[in-house]
């Protein structure tokens, strides 16, 4: 157990930064009424018609979010480019360097990563932006978009004794029929990694390592693997789990009593931006209430106030577990090195 | 350009020329230097640089006289870039081993037995070539997963005890076997039909058996050929990312491919280890394409004589039937199972498939995969981008491969010999480490080619050219000079020669040229990895994208699309192709009646 991250996780709970799962949280009433966007904001992005989004969110998400956004602003088409966190980190640095960026605006689901491109992001703050916690913010520039929550996701079909905590995940029975998301991957697989080590002590990962789990770059290709039953269960984001389940695919979401972990995804308008109104306004509408309660119907947990957490997350379970920004960048490099070697896995 | 012609002309009819049509000859080698620089040596020249450098060619650090070997000495030793070469060694090793097999064994059949349906088997023996490979592990990867793979279903509901694995070492080279069989079985054909045998019907006349005759006779004579194949499939195998990346992934079975992308993909990426790892793998491919040269080459090579006689088919009575049994078998391995795979993913709602039975329940199909897939703009793009890039990599590669053969193959400037050596380059170049150099080479660089439809075009243009080359040469080297010579005699200066006589008589390798870099262009994705962008992304290009990031189903549904757009737009290639070497071919008459009548 790390002594920094026991008590840095205490004052980050205590101070409410996000889904501590408090009772009160669950009573929020539902919106009152329409927020109000900025009149101006959306005639300019009326006249831009476009929108171009960089994520690395999941596209089944998006793609509902998006949805959303257009029954409310149907005059702006959006176009979704989503890729793997790290490619898509990659991507942006090589088309910014080269003056090629054709991103309007950006969310990542890596606060570090974020930090480190701070510059290619203009300053923004949404109307609502002083409801948001100040220590949801680590720069002025991008604002929290989708809280990330990881469960465990089994396939229902195949699975009659549901884990309940992390040590259920050793069970010999599993050995080979487990999978997890690298957490070099993005700042949501690393939330899981972090945690497990931060609560289960240091040699946690290498127990997990000798069950000989498969190892996938992102949710969506663990998520498949769980719901063809290649895969008995593995560690995903509630949101990988919804669409699923939609599909008709026998697949549940396990909070588990250690906690779960949730990393936030931020988000920013680009720099020199060729539709910057489309972008704000997609920003001021994702961060606003209308906006974060439909993050929260796609299994998102949210960090403003008053937003009821996703229906599937069964809060009596377990608690959220949001990591420091210190520990989870400060930790990030070093320990995923060190959790790739151990895996076998050539990052 | 007059003079340039009029130089090309001289040097062509004598060896030395001076004034100034010496130095429009040297002009027109020149230019055409300086054309093949900037597409080939310059990329190559900035990967080098690449791999010698501790930064990216993004980072302010970036400097090219900051030389150093800490890289490439770096991945040298790095356990797992050690490792993914080996694998790299194994699989793609004796993947070639089964694609020999399986490339000679079709080739034996058709050329040499009285197999019923043989030609049509031959011919549909080539589909695999339309089955890129990235979709053919994809495919397999369904049928073979080791718990709930289609065919493990299926094998499960007879109650055998055994299962597949496709996420394996085996899995890897059954696929480059099965896949990259055509490959070995054009060239075995060709040898097969083209070799003289007089000594096989020796044998026959000693009363030495078919099979005898077969093994101590055929196999020996047309070894060269069977080696120079090998070792061209190898090389092929080599440097192809999307087998070991859907294969050998899960099973932690890194290749150097793989090794390569995920350097480049890293958080952050390591352009530098990714140059560095390109530049070995630049030396292995060289190796083994001047060893394929030197076989190909080799006067043991040589089995095209004057033929006396006809090589004898061979009689195989009901064991015919075996022979047809086992070419069925090859096509439902290599296309038919792994396509109905594709069908039954990606009509299907989700991929969990608990019994035998549950495979038939209807009530999970639908077209829901293709209607995710059609609602995302970049599907239509990647067809249409796909268009622009092949249709254009097509139209300048034909025109560049023109230039460069009529020069190498018909004239006797100096350098040609230069110009022959860089073009075909790029052979020795993997798809892939085409793409890091070219990434290397431009994304720096502010003149606006990053990030375009441009710099896909070029880079697919540098890594294809040698392959249209090979046609363009070959078919250059068969027109006599004779037409060529009458025309000049009657005053016709070279470009009017070119334009009416040399360019309709080998239209057909113009058009063949134009045909085959059109294909590789919108079926290959390796050139143009590390290059696109979401507008200029293409088919393969977004195939790789959706394997990272949606679910199967979207995946075979789009693989299925790229499948079919593929075989629609190269049959209307060869269509276009076919109709204009018509009308090419019918020129000639008319020109040639009216040379006549003005001589």
């Amino acid at each position: 157990m790390n002594r920094i991250s026991g008590m840095t996780l205490k004052t980050h709970i205590s101070a409410s930064l996000t889904v501590t799962l408090a009772g009160t949280f669950l009573a929020t009433t539902a919106l009152a009424q329409t927020p109000a966007f900025n009149a101006e904001r959306i005639e300019a992005a009326k006249k831009e018609g476009a929108l171009s989004l960089f994520t690395a969110n999941l596209p089944d998400l998006m793609q509902s979010l998006v949805a959303k956004f257009n029954s409310r602003f149907p005059f702006i088409k959006v176009e979704v480019v989503r890729l793997a966190n790290p490619p898509l980190i990659a991507r942006v640095e090589a088309e910014s360097t080269t003056g090629r960026l054709t991103a309007d605006m950006m969310e990542t689901t890596d606060l570090n990563d974020a930090k480190k491109l701070e510059n290619i992001f203009e300053d923004y703050a949404p109307p609502n932006a002083s409801a948001f916690p100040p220590a949801s913010q680590i720069s002025k520039k991008f604002w929290p978009m989708c809280g990330a929550a990881y469960v465990v996701m089994v396939n229902t079909a195949l699975v009659t004794k549901m884990p309940s905590k992390l040590d259920d995940m050793l069970d010999p029975a599993l050995k080979g029929r487990v999978g997890t998301v690298l957490p070099g991957a993005g700042g949501t697989s690393w939330a899981i990694a972090l945690m497990q080590r931060v609560k289960k002590g240091d040699d946690w990962w290498q127990k997990f390592a000798d069950q000989k789990p498969l190892t996938f770059q992102s949710s969506v290709p663990l998520g498949t693997a769980v719901a063809s039953g290649e895969l008995l269960m593995g560690f995903a984001p509630l949101i990988a789990v919804a669409p699923l389940q939609k599909q008709g695919a026998p697949v549940a979401a396990i909070g588990l009593d250690d906690g779960i972990p949730a990393a936030v995804t931020t988000g920013g308008v680009v720099k020199g931006a060729k539709n910057p109104n489309a972008a704000r306004l997609f920003m001021d509408w994702a961060t606003s209430e209308e906006g974060q309660n439909t993050y929260s119907e796609l299994g998102c947990a949210s960090v403003l106030p008053g937003i009821k957490l996703p229906s599937a997350m069964k809060v009596d379970k377990g608690q959220v577990w949001v990591p420091p920004f210190a520990e989870y960048a400060g930790r990030q490099a070093a320990w995923i090195a060190e959790w790739n070697k151990m895996y076998g896995v050539n990052q | 350009m007059t003079d340039v012609a009029a130089s090309i002309a001289t040097q062509t009819r004598a060896p030395k020329a001076s004034g100034s049509r010496g130095l429009a000859g040297r002009v027109w080698i020149g230019s055409l230097l300086v054309l093949l620089t900037m597409l080939v040596l310059y990329p190559l020249f900035m990967l080098l640089l690449g791999a010698m450098s501790k930064v990216g060619p993004l980072s302010a650090d970036f400097s090219i006289w900051a030389i150093n070997f800490e890289r490439l000495v770096g991945v040298a030793t790095h356990a797992t870039a050690q490792r993914a070469l080996m694998n790299s060694f194994i699989t793609c090793g004796l993947g070639t081993l089964l694609a020999l097999v399986i490339g000679l064994f079709f080739a034996w059949m058709t050329e040499r037995t009285d197999t019923p349906g043989k030609q049509v088997i031959g011919l549909v023996g080539l589909f695999p070539l339309f089955v890129p490979p990235l979709v053919a592990a994809i495919a397999w990867s369904l049928l073979g997963s080791p718990r709930t793979g289609l065919l493990n279903v299926v094998i499960g509901a007879t109650g055998l005890p055994f299962r597949l694995n496709m996420f394996s070492y085996e899995g890897i080279i059954f696929v480059f076997g099965v896949y990259y069989a055509p490959y070995v079985y054009l060239f075995a054909a060709a040898a097969l039909r083209n070799m003289d045998a007089s000594l096989e019907e020796a044998a026959a006349i000693a009363g030495v058996g078919p099979m005898r005759t077969l093994f101590t006779i055929t196999m020996p004579v047309i070894a060269p050929s069977l080696g120079s194949a090998a070792l061209l499939c190898f090389v092929v195998t080599l440097g192809v990312w999307g087998v070991p990346a859907i294969l050998g992934t899960q099973a932690k079975i890194p290749a150097i491919t793989t090794y390569i992308y995920t350097l480049f993909q890293g958080n952050p990426p390591d352009y530098a280890g990714a140059a560095a790892a390109s530049i070995y793998l630049v030396l292995i491919t060289g190796i083994g394409v001047l060893l394929q040269r030197w076989l190909h080459s080799s006067r043991n090579a040589v089995t095209v004589t004057g033929k006396s006689t006809r090589p004898r088919v061979m009689t195989l009575g009901r064991w015919k039937y075996l022979t047809l049994a086992i070419g069925i078998l090859y096509l439902l391995i290599a296309v038919v199972i792994p396509m109905l795979a594709l069908m039954f993913i990606a009509f299907r709602r989700f991929i969990f498939v608990a019994s035998f039975s549950a495979m038939f329940d209807t009530s999970l199909f639908g077209w829901a995969n293709f209607d995710k897939l059609f609602a995302d703009p970049h599907t239509m793009l990647s067809i249409w981008n796909s268009l622009i890039v092949g249709v254009t990599t097509a139209a300048l590669g034909s025109v560049l491969c023109f230039a460069l053969g009529y020069t190498i193959v018909r004239t006797r400037l100096p350098g040609r010999s230069v110009l022959d050596i860089v073009a075909t380059l790029p052979v020795a170049v993997p798809s892939l480490v085409i793409g890091i150099s070219y990434l290397w080479a431009w994304i720096a660089i502010p003149i606006g080619l990053y990030g375009t439809l441009g710099i896909l075009v070029l880079a697919s243009l540098a890594r294809y050219l040698p392959d249209a080359m090979k046609s363009m040469t070959g078919t250059l080297g068969q027109a006599h000079r004779e037409l060529e010579e009458a025309s000049w005699v009657c005053g016709t200066g070279v470009l009017a020669t070119i334009a009416r006589i040399i360019l309709p008589i080998t239209w057909s390798g113009v058009a063949a040229a134009a045909l085959l870099i059109f294909v590789l262009s919108i079926r290959e994705y390796g050139a143009t990895l590390f290059l696109y962008n979401n507008r200029t992304v293409l088919m393969p290009l977004l195939l790789v994208q959706l394997i990272e990031v949606s679910n199967l189903g979207i995946v075979a549904a789009y693989s299925l699309l790229q499948v079919a757009v593929l075989i629609g737009l190269t049959a209307v290639g060869w269509a276009i192709a076919r109709i204009s070497r018509r009308l090419g071919t019918a020129r000639p008459t008319k020109i040639s009646t009216r040379e006549g009548a003005n001589a």
